[in-house]
């Protein structure tokens, strides 16, 4: 998306109708991939990650095993049709660095020490980029981690924050992104209060650093209450269907 | 009707679960005897018990918090952080006066010791046998574990006793820090696994498909005839003329685990099928069986394939 020299700001609303603290509208759904162990898919907006995770398994080629932990394998990657500019397929340097900065926050997560000389693969597909799509897979990845039984200290929560036009914002979206002072991609363990990912692009002064880490925080303990409750629901559907259950043998006997 | 194998203490034959947690999950499970349950070693009913009585409060996700600890012990998938204990993965809380830990909801088999596992041959060595069991880890059957007499190994094809792809359900010996693994079939009800079929199921449904006590296997067993070994890696072996009726039945378990009264609606499923064992025999109890009366009746075929005595070993 290319830059643009409009306004980003009008009537002290973003362009989207958003006021600067707002997220976009966020949905979340776990099991999106039968094949996997685990799988989820979010969306913020129109920035939509689909993500299936298998193992732990056995890990191949044997040079890469560790005999004390396993490892993981973070793939992070955008469909060809996700922007309207197509994405060349395969590897590319912005991927690479996404995939090592996504896996490195959930490094300190998961319990890898529990499966020594096996591997977690996690594959992230951005089916569609408005921006913020690291911090959607982030989302999307601990959601499905967590599905596939593999034992972590916290799910991990991610939000972006920013600045447009001298406004500090939260969760920006494509043109925003493009378009931003400074963009910040935040990861954090919410229960923990800890930090996993914190990633900055542009000028930014301290104050106002630490004000949007402070938004960060928030935002993030607002989307683990709905990772949460999109896990949590998921297996209350079973339980009303277990109640059914029970009122049907009540009629039968 | 299986073979019941009885021994004095330990293992309690194929298909009745085993050793931490085997066992099922009956909601009719009636309530006074929760506790008593609970608390016997290695009974079938404890885990089962707990999850009776857990399911309908909650769910926890990874990080959550528990409980303090109390100066009890840490179970299963759980972590402490100075007196408080956490959640490690996605399942259902379990806290009682001794122990807290959580039943998962999913995830790989990881090896334990003492678990009864179906493995199938993946390579014959010099010295044993690769056996996949189903788990990131591969597993190891020594000569010595294997085979029941002296075997020298310098002199013999080992792959006559087990080949690639032969199915065998064994015993878990032996898991070490980095968990190699070995197994054993110096076990009773080790056996090699002849015809049938293998399915897989996830490993967290297994005691659902024990069912309590082995109310829910031995029910299936019983209604359809078919000779059932269930390891605890989440793989299940069935032979016998009703097994499709058999692997439906266990594949409905997997789906519906979470609903009740699954067990009767199991039996509904699978009501008036050809080949039924008589409810009078299948219903007595493992401890009153008499096994030297009833082997003889044994189709050849199911017995444990065992060398001759008296063969003679190759000479290279």
């Amino acid at each position: 998306m290319a830059k643009t020299n409009d306004k980003l700001i009008v009537n002290g609303k973003r362009l989207d109708g958003r006021a600067f603290g707002d997220m976009r509208p966020i949905t979340m759904r776990i099991n999106a991939v039968d094949n996997a162990d685990g799988s989820a898919q979010v969306s913020f907006g129109n920035t939509e990650a689909i993500v299936a995770v298998y193992g732990p398994r056995k890990l191949f080629p044997r040079f890469l095993q560790e005999n004390d932990r396993g490892i993981m394998r973070y793939r992070y990657n955008m469909a060809p049709f996700s922007c309207t500019d197509r994405i060349r397929p395969g590897s590319s340097r912005r991927g690479t660095e996404i995939s090592k900065t996504s896996r490195l926050a959930f490094e300190p997560v998961a319990f890898l020490n529990d499966f020594p000389t096996t591997v977690v693969d996690v594959f992230t597909e951005i089916l569609q980029a408005d921006g913020s799509t690291r911090v959607t897979g982030i989302n999307a990845a601990s959601m499905a981690i967590a599905v596939a039984g593999v034992p972590m200290r916290d799910l991990v929560a991610a939000c972006s924050v920013g600045k447009i036009q001298g406004q500090l914002i939260v969760d920006l979206n494509g043109i925003e992104d493009n378009n931003s002072e400074a963009d910040v991609a935040v990861a954090m363990m919410p229960t923990k209060d800890r930090v996993t990912l914190l990633q900055m692009d542009g000028v930014l002064t301290k104050d106002e650093l630490f004000t949007l880490l402070g938004k960060a925080r928030e935002n993030c303990m607002r989307i683990y209450d709905m990772q949460k409750a999109a896990i949590k629901n998921s297996f209350k559907q079973n339980q009303d269907a277990e109640a059914a259950v029970e009122a049907d043998n009540g009629e039968m006997q | 009707m299986m073979r019941r194998p009885i021994r004095r203490g330990g293992f309690r034959g194929p298909g009745m679960g085993g050793g931490r947690d085997g066992g099922g999950f009956d909601r009719e499970a009636p309530r006074e005897n929760f506790d008593d349950r609970a608390e016997q070693p290695g009974t079938d009913g404890g885990e089962a018990a707990e999850l009776h009585e857990h399911a309908h409060r909650i769910i926890v996700i990874p990080g959550e918090y528990i409980d303090e600890k109390k100066g009890r012990k840490l179970g299963d998938d759980v972590y402490e952080e100075g007196e408080k204990v956490f959640a490690k993965v996605l399942g259902i809380p379990v806290a009682n006066e001794n122990e807290i830990k959580i039943i998962p909801m999913s995830g790989v088999y990881i090896p334990g010791i003492s678990d009864n596992v179906i493995g199938v041959m993946t390579e014959v060595g010099i010295s044993g046998w690769t056996v996949d069991i189903n788990s990131p880890y591969i597993a190891f059957l020594p000569v010595a574990d294997g085979v029941d007499e002296f075997v020298d190994t310098n002199r013999t094809d080992i792959s006559r006793f087990f080949d690639v792809s032969d199915a065998i359900f064994c015993k878990i010996s032996k898991v070490t820090k980095n968990k190699t693994t070995r197994v054993s079939m110096r076990t009773m009800g080790a056996r090699k696994l002849l015809g049938g079929v293998l399915m897989k199921v996830k490993p967290v449904k297994i005691p659902r498909i024990i069912g309590k006590g082995g109310s829910m296997i031995n029910m299936i067993k019983q209604k359809t005839g078919c000779v059932i070994y269930v390891g605890k890696n989440g793989v299940v072996w069935l032979r016998g003329d009703n097994k499709a009726e058999a692997i439906e039945a266990i594949l409905t378990i997997e789906r519906e685990s979470h609903t009740a009264g699954l067990t009767d609606r199991i039996a509904r499923m699978l009501e008036g099928l050809p080949g039924a064992v008589q409810p009078a025999v299948a219903a007595a109890p493992a401890a009153e069986a008499k096994p030297v009366a009833a082997e003889p009746s044994e189709p050849a075929e199911e017995r444990i394939e065992r060398p001759k005595p008296g063969w003679e070993p190759e000479r290279f």
